[in-house]
């Protein structure tokens, strides 16, 4: 009861900060002065159609890489989770038989893999002109991945491979990030490579390079989590 | 009534998201469902941020024919507080895996 009622006094507190806030909040008839920034110079300095894709790879590149930091350690220390749980179940023995998928399942992943992972690529590549990017595409990517486990569920996930595409692109980000600095003006510039024509697929410098490799990096990263987890679940 | 229009309506399912995850994340017994409200308060967070980033009026920040490259800034709502976003979900992703991985 007095815990109840002490959880009840927590959510009160925050609905009256929210409250608060909701009463005081204003809404915007205009830019800020950083977004007006962006929005005026986005064109004619990156050469992106997507302004928010010019501002997380070019602008806030550093904010990327961090990110894409973050989820390196996430996928490894995932890896080495499950080389610990391996360890301790060599001993133990397995428990149940993963259950074969059904034959509409097998057949229909067949057909929807490819085209999912056409779709996350296509996605990825453009990045800089319609909304979307190198983690969405990933994401998508994943998903497919995700898809090919349930219908093979006894097939071995090969960390080896999602580990050479991973560090291979990650290793290039960060060598185009360092190009930028010998070519152009500094860290991660998209001048490397000539802007184009405003609105093409091969425009805006270096940015769906560096966002395709962004993809497959992250693409590769959430298969691995996802192949991890299947394998810790499978173990236990 | 101002309070029916879109920005309010979007931060205020922000604020309930928020506190449907902290209720939650208080009393479920199951780390599952904790998990699920914890990514609950992170949509929340999300839908916040987007919605404060609203201009009355305006459209998403990608210059195709029906925003073009003259006046952008009139055109378009806050780009920065969007790409701030997409760096709240890879890494409300990576936290939301390791807690799960603590199972």
């Amino acid at each position: 009861m007095l815990k109840n009622s002490f959880i009840l006094a927590i959510l009160i507190a925050f609905s009256l900060i929210f409250v608060s806030l909701f009463i005081s909040y204003e809404g915007n008839d205009e830019l800020s002065n950083l977004g007006k920034y962006y929005a005026e110079n986005g064109v004619q300095e990156v050469g992106a159609q997507n302004l928010v894709t010019s501002i997380v790879v070019t602008y806030r590149g550093i904010d990327t890489l961090g990110e894409v930091v973050i989820l390196f350690l996430t996928a490894a220390i995932i890896g080495f989770f499950l080389k610990l749980s391996k360890k301790d179940s060599k001993n133990g023995k397995r428990v149940e038989k993963l259950r074969e998928a059904s034959e509409i399942l097998k057949t229909g992943s067949q057909a929807l893999v490819p085209l999912i992972f056409m779709f996350g690529m296509y996605i990825f590549i453009n990045g800089h002109l319609t909304p979307g990017g190198g983690f969405q595409g990933g994401a998508v990517i994943a998903t497919g991945f995700v898809l090919m486990m349930i219908a093979n569920p006894v097939q071995k996930v090969k960390h080896g491979v999602l580990a050479f595409v991973e560090s291979i692109s990650g290793f290039s980000f960060v060598v185009i990030g360092i190009l930028g600095i010998v070519l152009a003006g500094g860290f991660l510039d998209n001048h490397i490579l000539k802007l184009g024509t405003f609105g093409e697929i091969l425009s805006a410098g270096a940015i769906p390079i560096i966002y395709s490799f962004i993809g497959l990096k992250v693409g590769a990263e959430l298969s691995g989590i996802v192949g991890s987890f299947n394998e810790i679940q499978a173990e236990k | 009534m101002k309070y029916f229009s879109l920005e309010y309506i979007s931060i205020i399912t922000g604020f309930l998201l928020v506190v449907i995850g902290i209720w939650g994340i208080l009393t479920q017994k199951n780390i599952i469902k904790m998990i699920i409200g914890f990514t609950i308060f992170d949509t929340g967070l999300h839908v916040i941020m987007v919605s404060i980033a609203y201009v009355r009026g305006k459209t998403a920040p990608i210059l195709d024919d029906a925003v073009g490259i003259k006046d952008v800034a009139d055109k378009i709502v806050d780009p920065v507080p969007q790409a701030l976003v997409l760096t709240a979900i890879v890494i409300g992703l990576g936290v939301t895996a390791n807690v799960s991985l603590c199972n």
